[in-house]
């Protein structure tokens, strides 16, 4: 019954002739990115929190001009000290002794918060505040002067090393396994000790700070992109490449390291928060920046005095408040972007 | 008589010999002191507009002949001769000027795009690097070249993610076709792809072969597809020819037990044939650690003692018809006894070795 | 500046899947939280000649892209004591479909949101009427599962590279299998079991392969190693999802060869899922050809190869060059690719490719046309033979 049914000739179609409609739509590459990006809460709060990092730091001391960064308040104020005693005289009597101290300071220094001052002002009689905002701009523009020059050291260095490997591999990578090495701290210490015997001003101290982070941390990004370089080369679009006899630079910078790029600002991301712990540690040391330049490392130091410490927690805690929320903020959002650039995560 | 061969056959690549061995151990110095050896000396001819098949099982060096004729390894003995030119040992630089003659397809569709170029970027980059046509050709050069490659003109600003294996596949080989190459070395070309979309790379393939006057290298697993598209066919096992002939000659009539084994073990799809199958025991062998003698003798049905410690030599047993095994060895063949001796004391001696140990 | 032509999904649109797809999938996860009793799922069998009945199937995904429809609807009988292939490309929902018999399909995403799947257990038997009575899995709770999962109906992985644990050895693998299925078995006894296992499925040094880490074996080994774990707990069903495709011809030839005669031996079902027609053409009874998550076309083996009659079995089944034949004219090649399976349009999914389209294609997706008692096609080409 079927048999006669069977079609005893198939008609040849052209192939390029039949154009499949496509039935669906597909989410762009950037919109995909943007949604796994934003899929973790985290990531989210960790942007809100740069969001409003930058805006204090950057425009903060635009708006709020009321004291500048190295302005002391140079007004006379007059500070009353109260100190309360209790003692028993000779009688077995409870005495209350209260000691009022007047004294006239020539500037209005550890003030406590007001309507004056938001934060208060420091020893020096500087605003807590407006210094806040200026520390953040010194913190944040070294965190990416630093993280684009160990970026630019890494990719250069590890990716001779990947790609052309042999001796020159060895030699670079044992090279960046001295660095690794190197015990940081008191190398610093002792560095701190040298520039200080340099006398220089405090703009020239932060270009050496940049320089001493640099050196210190552009390790890691150049095995990094070492691994990745390896990776790549046995991938086989880049092994077309080499059949295609494409020059050696056009395979680096065209196919090579824009496929580096993404875990490149993931870990440039992650940097960010490492050097900004790195220099508030350097300025805490005294090797960063130096008064009158404000800078959170530095002001975190007035705890040293255990008087601030115990007093006038408002001159520090602002400052180590800040740098949470910078370091945390650059991790949420760099582990957001590692999430939302994998390739391989596409759930 | 030298001219006459000349004039009769245009040979494109010619291979003597190859070797290409993989250190495994080093030793404290980096001294290499154990290799696998992939390919061991393999030799054939191929002329322009023909196509060679190139089969065998993973393992077995096909992928790593291609790369080493390709030279994106260095050989480590032999000869290669790219329309009479011995590109054998020659400097990189040097190489490129061949580089736009051979060119490579590859068997995953997936990873051999880059990812973050678009489709007429990928394909017209060599274009432009090798200057094929004048720049303001390219564009249009490179359109025409979709065509032929059954591309849709609106793909030109896609990128690869995109498209489906099929679609990607045909990109892969507009890139190869654009720089207007002679040989084509297809790596699985269709391994990857789903029934249907085979057929259609086969057929643009055969298409494009004529229309250009390619020369192609067809390395595969399937010998379906090998018997459908060459013309020649080598079957290798362990980086070893087995047997290398005319592809009609050696479906027709497969001498090597090896080759015998792998053309039985395609599954027809038929239900009511039923093909007298050779199933090969056991598993094939650690490339890196071979069997001593045939490298075949330790699955082979028709194992002699000979097998087990002397290699075969590659003999021509009819004309263009290549074989690798000690059965098809006359001078073999009429000493058995003499080889059955000489194994009976190469064993005797071992287990006295063994027995001073 | 050039406006270049792209087919992405505009921000309202997402947002409407992404809205649809949250309240879908808390739906369905809401569903099987519910405590449910066996009474709700115990289904009658149509058959009681079969292991596994699946009946109007669907089982979907939700992707940011859309509704994925894996299987759409689909049925086939897998009876007692024979081999079963399902065939089709890449994407035609042949693993999904396997992967829903096991209760295995990835949620929250993935869902069952359609059909029975009958599983002829010997746990539940006749009704009063004299009927075979069954267990419905896409209904079964997760932990009644458990005890069918890896037992009654067991699963054959293509990759035998990836699916045994690399720090453990296999004799360890082989055993904790036989402990799940008889928490009281003794060790010496679990290792005698699995040793006789290893020893079924062909390998020659059971022992040795008892004591060895799965990196030390070749794939065809490991192979036999997955078979002969998913034979460990007498299982009913056997589902073998590509077993052979990532193994070379000579050692697809022993395996295919070793479950033939297991399947025999053992007196199971197997469900071979691949997409290489000269295997199921070796090895089935029944073939079962999907396209984009339909059934088109099903019927025993023979009927199938020497009688195909959907366009798409016969172009599947002429576009592979064959061993046996010398032809050298151009093969025989379904032109286009396969749909996108996101909304697709209610007509035969094939339509486009196909190259003897009538007008009648037009219109809603073809029902099942009954050729023969075992052959069944969804084409218009052959409706008014039914009439």
């Amino acid at each position: 019954m079927s048999e006669n049914k069977i079609p005893t000739e198939v008609v040849e179609v052209e192939e390029t002739t039949i154009e499949t409609k496509e039935t669906f739509k597909e989410m762009s590459p950037i919109r995909l990115i943007l949604r796994r990006f934003f899929r973790s809460k985290l990531s989210l709060v960790g942007l809100i929190m740069l969001v409003l990092l930058f805006l204090f730091s950057f425009l903060g001391p635009v708006i709020y001009q009321k004291w500048g960064e190295e302005t002391v308040d140079r007004r006379e104020v007059i500070q009353q000290i109260t100190s309360t005693y209790t003692y028993i005289d000779e009688n077995g009597k409870e005495v209350k002794v209260t000691q009022i101290l007047e004294h006239t300071a020539t500037i209005n220094s550890y003030a406590n918060p007001s309507s004056e001052h938001l934060l208060g002002t420091d020893d020096n009689g500087m605003d807590v505040f407006v210094r806040l905002m200026y520390g953040g701009r010194i913190s944040l523009l070294i965190g990416f002067i630093v993280v684009i020059l160990e970026t630019l050291i890494g990719v250069a260095l590890g990716g001779i090393s990947g790609y052309f490997g042999g001796w020159v591999d060895q030699l670079i990578m044992r090279i960046v396994d001295i660095f690794n090495c190197i015990p940081t701290l008191p190398i610093l210490l002792i560095a701190s000790a040298l520039i200080d015997s340099w006398n220089l001003d405090a703009d020239q101290r932060i270009y050496i700070l940049m320089v001493i982070i640099t050196i210190f941390s552009w390790s890691g990004v150049a095995r990094m992109v070492r691994g990745q370089i390896l990776s790549l080369r046995e991938q086989e679009f880049i092994i077309a490449t080499e059949v295609m006899g494409l020059p050696v630079w056009r395979k680096i910078f065209k196919h090579l390291i824009p496929n580096v790029m993404p875990q490149l600002i993931v870990s440039m991301t992650l940097g960010l928060g490492s050097v900004i712990l790195y220099e508030s540690t350097l300025s805490y040391l005294g090797l960063g920046v130096q008064l009158p330049k404000a800078a959170w490392g530095t002001m975190i130091a007035t705890a040293n005095d255990p008087q601030v410490l115990n007093y006038h927690a408002n001159m520090w805690l602002p400052a180590g408040f800040m740098i949470v929320i910078a370091v945390l903020g650059f991790n949420f959002v760099g582990d957001g972007l590692r999430d939302a650039m994998d390739p391989k995560a596409k759930k | 008589m030298a001219n006459e061969t000349t004039f009769e056959k245009d040979i494109i690549l010619e291979v003597k010999n190859l070797k290409k061995y993989f250190p495994i151990e080093r030793s404290f110095f980096g001294k290499p002191i154990k290799f696998l050896r992939a390919v061991d000396n393999v030799s054939f001819t191929l002329e322009r507009g023909k196509t060679i098949g190139i089969v065998g099982e993973s393992g077995c060096g096909k992928t790593t002949l291609g790369r080493t004729i390709l030279k994106l390894y260095d050989n480590d003995g032999g000869q290669i001769l790219f329309k009479g030119n011995d590109i054998t040992n020659i400097s990189s630089s040097q190489m490129r000027k061949y580089r736009t003659q051979m060119q490579l397809i590859f068997q995953d569709p997936y990873s051999s795009l880059p990812p973050r170029m678009t489709i007429g970027n990928i394909i017209s980059e060599a274009v432009k690097v090798h200057n094929i046509v004048p720049k303001e050709e390219v564009l249009e050069y490179v359109l025409d070249i979709m065509d032929k490659c059954g591309l849709q003109q609106s793909y030109f600003d896609r990128y690869p993610h995109e498209f489906s294996g099929g679609q990607r596949q045909r990109i892969c080989i507009a890139r190869a076709l654009a720089v207007k190459p002679e040989l084509v070395i297809c790596d699985e070309p269709v391994s990857a792809l789903d029934v249907s979309i085979q057929a259609q790379i086969i057929n643009l393939l055969k298409e494009l072969q004529i229309k250009n006057n390619l020369t192609y290298m067809f390395i595969s697993h399937d010998l379906s597809v090998v018997k459908y598209i060459t013309d020649q066919i080598m079957v290798m096992y362990l980086g070893n020819v087995m047997e290398y002939g005319d592809t009609d000659e050696i479906f027709d009539n497969p001498l090597h037990p090896y080759t015998k084994a792998l053309f039985s073990a395609v599954p027809v799809p038929d239900p009511d044939f039923k093909m007298n199958r050779i199933i090969l025991s056991g598993d094939i062998p650690s490339p890196a650690n071979p069997p001593l003698g045939c490298k075949f003798h330790t699955r082979c049905k028709e194992c002699m003692n000979v097998c087990k410690f002397k290699e075969p030599e590659y003999l021509e047993v009819k004309p263009n018809h290549f074989v690798n095994c000690h059965l098809f060895n006359e001078e073999v063949m009429n000493n058995l006894e003499e080889y059955d001796r000489q194994y009976e004391e190469m064993l005797a001696q071992e287990k006295e070795e063994e027995n001073n140990e | 500046m050039k406006v270049k032509k792209t087919n992405y999904i505009s921000l309202k649109e997402s947002r409407q899947i992404i809205k649809y797809n949250i309240q879908q999938m808390k739906h369905y996860e809401a569903l099987k939280r519910r405590n449910v009793e066996p009474i709700e799922y115990t289904v009658k069998m149509k058959n009681p000649n079969n292991i596994i009945e699946i009946d109007n199937l669907k089982t979907c995904f939700f992707t940011d892209n859309g509704t994925v429809m894996s299987v759409n609807g689909v049925s086939f009988d897998i009876p007692k004591n024979s081999i079963v292939g399902v065939v089709g490309e890449s994407g035609c929902g042949k693993s999904v479909t396997s992967l829903s018999i096991m209760q295995l399909v990835q949620s929250p995403q993935g869902q069952i949101i359609d059909g029975q799947i009958r599983f002829n257990t010997d746990e539940v038997s006749l009704d009063e009427k004299g009927n075979k009575l069954a267990y419905d899995i896409t209904k079964m709770p997760t932990q009644h599962m458990y005890n069918i999962r890896g037992k009654d109906i067991t699963m054959i992985f293509q990759e035998p590279m990836t699916s045994l644990n690399p720090v453990f050895t296999i004799g360890y693998q082989l055993d904790e299998v036989s402990f799940i299925h008889n928490p009281e078995i003794q060790k010496e006894e679990a290792k005698k079991h699995s040793i006789e296992m290893l020893n079924k499925v062909g390998i020659s040094m059971p022992e040795r392969v008892y004591s060895s880490y799965p990196h030390e074996l070749s794939g065809g080994m490991r192979q036999r190693v997955m078979i002969a774990m998913a034979l460990a707990g007498n299982p009913k069903l056997i589902i073998a999802d590509e077993p052979t495709t990532a193994l070379d011809v000579t050692i697809q030839a022993q395996i295919l060869e070793l479950l033939k005669d297991l399947q025999k031996k053992e007196g199971c079902s197997i469900m071979l899922i691949t997409h290489d027609l000269g295997v199921i053409a070796e090895m089935a009874d029944y073939v079962v050809v999907m396209y984009a998550g339909k059934v088109i076309e099903k019927g025993t083996a023979k009927e199938i190869f020497h009688n195909p009659m959907h366009p798409y079995t016969i172009g599947l089944q002429k576009s592979k060059p064959l061993i046996t034949s010398n032809s050298n004219e151009p093969l025989y090649s379904i032109p286009g690719q396969v749909p996108s399976p996101i909304n697709l349009p209610n007509n035969c999914y094939f339509k486009g490719r196909c190259t003897k389209c009538i007008n009648k294609c037009n219109g809603e997706y073809p029902k099942e046309i009954k050729v023969s008692d075992t052959h069944y096609v969804s084409c218009y080409l052959y409706e008014e033979s039914e009439e």
